[in-house]
């Protein structure tokens, strides 16, 4: 997904930028170091939950929705982005560090504790080298320092924790990959090669344990993972993008990301997916969705959020406001943005309907 | 303005010399003060910035031996999931041209700026745009932006370096705004890369920790420390740190003594010129008491006219305190690179406490000063208060009690001699007393020495009789004028005396020591730091080299003690011929080297001094396998490393240690081959592979002797700023002396005196003083410097000293005191021999 790409551009954005201009890493269209999104290609899994360290950047993006049972609600994310710093080079000399490393990792863990009204966010950044960051090629194995995303089997184990928050949960996938656009192949604009693959599972349970200030409470809910890598480059026009993943009760689910350009419009290029609960893909285009703001919140970081919307898919029957479980989401990283857990409620196909979602904005952070 | 406010002020600015000679005495006196303390609190700061600098915000650092930390346990403690921040650190020493600077190994990603770091360098972030060069291009380093600015060097810019006896090519990355000073020392660059330059491969030097305070931290703490292997410890940052034990144990011991005697040489400055500037005034203030200006007033005004000069006096001596300061702080740091560890003084600092230790002594001793003469002119009866032989008659009878006090000094400075053993204060209190008493005998010397010859000369001439007896007689302008020179005369000797004992010593000690033909010391700043090594291919080439018989190995590395904190080790392989050069002090001979070879250690005298070990106590460091408790077989003499070394056998090092670098090399080379060939074959052999230090034992020697040269280059500006002191008031006393008796010499001349008899009279008097002086001050001086060198330097540094006695050492105390009796002779001498006889007279 497109809004990925622009959450780890924008922490790489100055790595890709200067690393192509100094020649030390082929980051650009041109390069032949690095292989690119051209064409559909045949996933393979579990094989592709592994990285692909022959593209230049790649992702592990996990939100979701916990509940205690006292009632408590949670929403979390934890993300891992790869970023390569040089294309693999020739095998080290034999009195090379072992600090040397071609890729680097950065690490995203954040909990919304609505009860408490607390957000909570850590950054982790680390190099592919000591066993400080990596990620398996073969299977779904991915970490910085002790937060790791792991599979044993059909089990996700996902292990996490920053001051006065711990998690650790199971999760399973309730469905199939769905791959995003044409059959995996997310094209980002009409250049050939500035693409990505990218698949979701748009609904996992999730079961296990978060620890809060050393109390350990049982935890259930459902997560959303985006997987998306590439080596594409970015549009100089774009200024940023609002990103949603729905979760719907009746067990239909909705992606849709909006990219800004500069003078204020809608990217063409934006698009989306549309999982029914009968488990049927559509893909939307731009001009399939309509969304308009309802509310706005102004970060005390600097910079003004859009907070409430209204979602529109004619064609689907569907019409659901978002409201966020908590006004401040914003995560205080490199970059800044806001990424937070929303109540879901309206109608499809004319009756009633509620549900959970994450929502991702980008591009307005301001100096204060 | 009352009167005798108005009166006085009149005398001093109609004699504005005199006004001068005080106000330069007490800006000396002050500058000294601020000067001194200004170089060592600057030294000091740089010191310390250059260890935050490196520590940034952490509160804790994780220590092992000099091989350093397993890299891996590292990445252990980071997956641990405690709640402390880890950075790993790699450091060492590059040089650029001449400036040599930190290297500090970081990873940027352990650092604060990335939003959840640990504590390297504090606020240096490497920019995210900077990155791929800094992970993947070769020699990228970053430094503080004025560093680069010195250096000319502008961000892509490549430049060599030299690591560890290796020119490696490195490039300005970028660089950054300092926060602090001692930002400007560092050389920033990746880990990986600092621990290829440094050939630290697999091992960090340090782990740097933010450890939360209160309860939580401390339970982390137990919990990390549970999963520390041997050897490898944890400690507070700033507590006890490596590098400050050091300085404390050692260098502060210098800066102290200094700071001590450029107090007492400002006092007593400051003190000379102020009482004179009362005393001249006498006359004034007999007449001011006639006119019936109440003691009270007078008082008030003597006391009112002390704070004002003194305020002046001491603010302008703080502007040329920092002044002097400035150069004196390049000497300070000078010496600390030299013996202990770089530091690049690049902020001159005045402490504020300084400021006001300087201004207030200023104040204080005038105040001091002028009281003493000013409540005596003011107490004395109006009439009898003009009249000088009333002032002499007191200054004759309080002769007796300056006696006494010399006695009590003198008792007083014994006494704490050899009622106590191990306080360094104790010694300088001594030391002072002693001084003091030198000064308070040295008016009755005078006096007695004046009539005695006076006596003898009365028949051949009366003349001289004369002069003499106007010596004795004038002791309130005299005495205080001995006094001052005997003391400053008698420091100097002492000073002297001890350094050239020192010296001595030092070179009877090197010659002892140095058996070797040729030494090999691994490139690099930095006592017993564990980077600097030989590589291990070069050390066997060199030992390898056709005309070499024998060799001694050397590894020096400081080991963490488990009461002492660091200690200096030398871990040796010795040449059969090596054993001969240590001088054994404690311990049985025939069985010391046995004891060592099976794991005892043989320490140094001032280690031994400092950690009140004798021979069959225990040392326990902590080992790579643990701590180990090691006994001491003996003691040697050592001059080397003031904080004292201990011997061990390399064999048992490596074994303790598991370290098998070497850090020099011992070359005894075979009969008849000439050690400048084997010099340029031994360069040859080194060359294009590691840059060594490859030295003859004559090159040795003399490096040591100049770096001890250095070493003593403040103790000898103290030495010529105290003999600029006594040479000062002595001229100042000697003039007004004279130019008081103007009507008494004009009276002589007329009597049939020529003018060149009158200038030779004049020129005999003050001769005669500087002698006086001298002679008081030579058998004081000795006596000082067995005080320096038996009291001070062995409570100081642990070391034993023989004294040897030169004439030389006395040559540069005759000299002064000679020419500065002299000097002040002549001007009063041309005066009168010039000034029209009738009105000389008529004055009265």
């Amino acid at each position: 997904m497109r809004a990925r790409v622009r959450v780890l551009a924008l922490l790489a954005a100055g790595v890709a930028a200067a690393a192509a201009a100094d020649g030390v890493l082929p980051f650009g269209h041109d390069s032949a170091a690095f292989e690119h999104a051209l064409t559909p290609r045949e996933f393979v899994f579990p094989r592709d939950h592994g990285a692909h360290p022959t593209f230049a950047h790649e992702w592990w993006y996990l939100t979701g929705h916990l509940q205690a049972p006292a009632g408590e609600r949670f929403g979390f994310e934890l993300t891992f982005f790869r970023i390569a710093l040089a294309r693999a080079g020739p095998d080290a000399q034999a009195d090379a560090s072992h600090w040397r490393a071609q890729q680097m990792y950065v690490a995203h863990f954040a909990v919304t504790d609505v009860g408490r009204g607390h957000f909570h966010f850590q950054e982790r950044l680390a190099r592919d080298a000591l066993g400080l960051a990596g990620a398996e090629a073969s299977a779904l194995k991915v970490w910085v320092d002790d937060w790791s995303l792991e599979a044993a089997g059909a089990v996700w184990q996902i292990r996490a924790a920053a001051q006065g928050y711990a998690l650790d949960v199971q999760m399973t996938a309730e469905l199939a990959p769905v791959l995003n656009g044409e059959g995996g192949l997310s094209q980002k604009s009409s250049v050939p090669g500035d693409a990505s693959y990218y698949y979701s599972i748009p609904r996992l349970a999730v079961r296990g344990h978060l620890v809060r200030d050393g109390q350990a409470l049982n935890v259930s809910g459902s997560a959303w993972l985006d997987r998306e890598w590439g080596s594409g480059a970015l549009a100089a026009d774009e200024a940023g993008w609002d990103w949603f993943a729905l979760q719907l009760a009746d067990g239909s689910e909705l992606m849709f990301y909006s990219l800004r350009r500069r003078d204020g419009r809608r990217e063409p290029h934006s698009a989306g997916t549309w999982v029914g609960a009968d488990g049927r893909v559509r893909a939307l285009a731009s001009d399939d969705v309509r969304i308009s703001v309802q509310d706005y919140w102004m970060s005390p970081r600097g910079g003004r959020y859009p907070a409430r919307w209204r979602v529109e898919v004619p064609a689907l029957a569907l019409a659901v406001n978002l409201r966020p479980v908590l006004a401040d989401q914003e995560l205080d990283g490199r970059p800044r943005y806001w990424e937070g857990a929303v109540d879901v409620s309206g109608t499809h196909a004319g009756g009633n309907i509620s549900g959970q979602g994450y929502v991702e904005l980008v591009g307005y952070a301001r100096a204060p | 303005m009352r009167l005798p406010w108005a009166a006085l002020l009149r005398h001093l600015l109609r004699h504005p010399a005199q006004l001068a000679l005080a106000l330069v005495g007490l800006a000396l006196g002050v500058a000294t003060i601020a000067a001194v303390d200004m170089a060592t609190a600057s030294a000091y700061r740089a010191f310390e910035l250059s260890i935050d600098a490196v520590n940034g915000a952490a509160t804790h650092q994780i220590l092992a031996g000099p091989a350093g930390i397993d890299e891996l346990l590292y990445v252990a403690l980071r997956r641990a999931g405690l709640p402390i921040d880890f950075a790993p650190i790699v450091e060492g020493y590059a040089a650029i041209g001449d400036r040599t600077l930190q290297l500090v190994g970081i990873d940027p990603f352990a650092s604060p700026a990335f939003g959840n770091g640990a504590s390297a360098p504090g606020a240096l972030a490497v920019r995210l745009e900077d990155l791929p060069r800094w992970f993947t291009q070769g020699g990228t380093v970053m430094m503080a932006a004025a560093t680069a600015a010195e250096l000319r060097l502008s961000p892509g810019q490549s430049f060599p370096l030299e690591v560890s006896g290796r020119t490696r090519s490195a490039q300005l990355l970028a660089s950054f705004g300092a926060e602090r000073p001692g930002d400007e020392t560092l050389l920033l660059t990746d880990i990986a890369q600092a621990q290829e330059w440094l050939h630290l491969v697999g091992h960090l030097s340090r782990i740097a920790l933010r450890v939360p305070a209160g309860r939580d931290g401390e339970l982390a703490l137990a919990r990390l420390r549970e999963r520390l292997p041997a050897g490898v410890e944890v400690h507070a940052v700033g507590s006890r740190t490596r590098e400050n034990l050091d300085l404390a144990a050692t260098f502060a011991v210098n800066l102290q003594a200094m700071s001590l005697l450029a107090l007492l040489v400002g006092f007593f400055l400051i003190y000379s010129a102020v009482s004179f500037a009362v005393v001249q005034r006498r006359a004034i203030i007999g007449v001011l008491r006639a006119l019936g200006a109440t003691r009270r007033e007078v008082l008030a005004a003597l006391l009112g006219e002390a704070a004002v000069i003194g305020t002046v006096g001491a603010v302008l001596g703080l502007l040329l305190g920092v002044v002097i300061g400035h150069a004196l702080v390049r000497l300070v740091a000078g010496t600390i690179n030299d013996l202990y560890f770089v530091v690049t003084v690049s902020r001159v600092t005045l402490p504020a406490s300084s400021i006001l230790k300087a201004l207030a002594a200023g104040i204080a001793v005038a105040l001091i000063a002028a009281a003493l003469p000013a409540l005596e002119a003011a107490s004395s009866n109006p009439q009898l208060g003009l009249k000088r032989s009333v002032l002499e008659a007191r200054a004759t009878g309080a002769l007796r009690w300056l006696l006494l006090a010399s006695a009590l000094l003198g008792a007083g400075a014994l006494a704490i001699v050899f009622g106590s053993t191990r306080s360094l204060l104790a010694g300088f209190v001594a030391l002072f007393l002693l001084l003091l008493a030198v000064a308070a005998l040295a008016p009755a010397a005078l006096r007695a020495s004046a009539r005695a010859a006076a006596h003898c000369l009365a028949r051949a001439s009366p003349i001289a009789r004369l002069a003499l007896n106007d010596i004795a007689a004038s002791l309130s302008r005299t005495g205080v004028a001995v006094a001052a020179l005997s003391l400053a005369v008698c420091a100097m000797i002492g000073v002297a005396l001890m350094v050239d004992s020192f010296r001595e010593s030092l070179h009877d000690w090197l010659g002892r020591t140095l058996r070797a033909d040729v030494y090999v010391t691994a490139p690099g700043p930095g006592f017993a730091r564990p980077e600097r090594r030989i590589e291990k291919d070069v050390a066997a080439a060199l030992i390898a080299t056709p005309g070499i018989i024998a060799h001694s190995e050397s590894r020096r590395v400081r080991v963490e003690s488990k009461a002492f904190g660091p200690v200096s080790l030398d871990a040796l392989t010795l040449a059969p011929g090596s054993y001969a050069g240590f001088q054994l002090t404690a311990g049985n001979r025939g069985s010391v080297w046995d004891a060592y070879e099976r794991g005892a250690l043989v320490i140094s005298e001032p280690l031994a001094w400092r950690l009140r070990l004798g021979v069959g106590d225990q040392l326990t460091l902590v080992t790579a396998r643990g701590p180990h408790a090691f006994e001491v077989a003996g003691i040697y003499r050592e001059y080397g490393n003031d904080a004292g070394t201990a011997l061990v056998s390399r064999a048992v090092y490596e074994a303790w240690w598991q370290d098998d670098a070497v850090t020099a090399l011992g070359l005894y080379l075979a009969p008849r081959v000439q050690a400048a060939g084997m010099l340029a074959r031994l360069n040859a052999v080194a060359a294009g592979r590691q840059a060594l230090m490859i030295r003859s034992n004559a090159d040795v020697r003399e490096l040591s002797m100049s770096i001890f040269e250095r070493t003593f280059v403040i103790t000898r500006v103290l030495y010529w700023l105290t003999a600029g002191v006594a040479a000062l008031s002595l001229v100042s006393a000697l003039v007004a002396w004279e130019l008081e008796r103007s009507r008494e010499l004009a009276l002589l001349r007329s009597l049939g005196l020529t003018p060149r008899g009158v200038a030779v009279l004049i020129e005999a008097q003050t001769g005669f003083i500087g002698v006086v002086a001298l002679l008081t001050a030579l058998p004081a001086g000795v006596l000082t410097a067995l005080m320096l060198i038996d009291v001070v330097n062995r409570r100081a540094f642990g070391w034993q000293i023989d004294l040897h006695v030169r004439a030389q050492a006395f040559a540069a105390a005759v000299g002064v005191a000679l020419s500065a009796a002299l000097v002040a002779g002549v001007y009063p001498a041309w005066r009168s021999a010039r000034a029209p006889l009738a009105q000389a007279i008529r004055e009265e």
